[in-house]
């Protein structure tokens, strides 16, 4: 009778796991279909938008100025003066393509000193990194 | 002894919990690595990359610091994209000259509006206030 009895209770606990088991696989397939894996970007930049542009795939050097005008090379943070020497180890060729995250409120201003360094360095694909608008 | 062992086996059939935990930690990694914000990429064509050398003059193009483009020869107008087409042929190289003041957003407006006129544009390095009254 008691042997019965946990036997019925073990069933009725594996029963009850059964719609949790269901939902979990869903959030899975939700979240392997919908989501994409990449690289990590600078996340608390807020970029430009664009409706047009090309969809990106992550291109070899990513190059970030945050809203305060710091600059950074693979997250790491440089300055005018040492961004040769941080391309430099990198061993870059003309055909590296460089992506360039800019805050969306930077000026033109604060551009040119970056796109100066990279046309000295003889790096001429440099793309500018937007985020997708929604379409209306 | 061993035949028993099995008989045993055969009766507890496959556990749930061990599959919930792998699906569960599945399920980790991939809310935790996947992100859902698609991000776009315009080509910043440099001075650099120019193959050939242009057969005309190249046209100047000012954005003012309220993202308007204006001709630089003529700065007072602001452009239509019927202007746009009509004064930049489409052999002629066309540069973008943002003012010193000119947001990004401006700068990433502007060079997509050319695009979507069929133009590209180099953009060149930004001018000051005093630059534009004096070209």
């Amino acid at each position: 009778m008691k042997n019965t009895l946990a036997r019925c209770r073990r069933k009725n606990a594996e029963n009850n796991m059964i719609p949790l088991i269901n939902i979990v696989f869903l959030l899975l397939i939700f979240f392997m279909i919908a989501g994409r894996i990449e690289a990590s970007r600078p996340p608390e930049l807020d970029l430009p938008v664009s409706y047009h542009a090309a969809p990106a795939t992550a291109q070899a050097v990513t190059i970030s100025i945050n809203a305060a005008g710091q600059w950074f090379v693979q997250d790491q943070p440089i300055t005018a003066d040492t961004l040769p020497m941080a391309l430099d180890s990198m061993a870059l060729s003309a055909q590296t393509g460089i992506d360039l995250f800019l805050h969306q409120s930077l000026k033109a201003r604060d551009l040119d000193a970056m796109l100066e360094a990279l046309r000295t360095q003889g790096i001429a694909r440099v793309r500018l990194v937007t985020r997708e608008g929604e379409r209306l | 002894m061993r035949p028993v062992l099995i008989t045993k086996r055969r009766h507890t059939g496959i556990g749930l919990t061990a599959l919930i935990d792998v699906v569960f930690i599945l399920l980790l990694f991939f809310m935790l690595t996947s992100s859902f914000q698609p991000f776009q990429a315009l080509d910043l064509k440099s001075a650099l990359s120019a193959s050939a050398h242009a057969k005309r003059e190249p046209v100047l193009l000012m954005v003012d610091s309220e993202g308007q483009l204006r001709l630089a020869d003529n700065f007072i107008q602001v452009l239509s994209d019927e202007q746009l087409q009509a004064s930049v042929h489409t052999d002629a190289s066309l540069v973008l000259l943002p003012h010193a003041d000119t947001s990004v957003q401006f700068i990433v407006s502007a060079l997509e509006r050319l695009k979507s006129l069929g133009l590209t544009a180099t953009l060149g390095n930004s001018i000051t206030s005093e630059a534009a009254a004096n070209p």
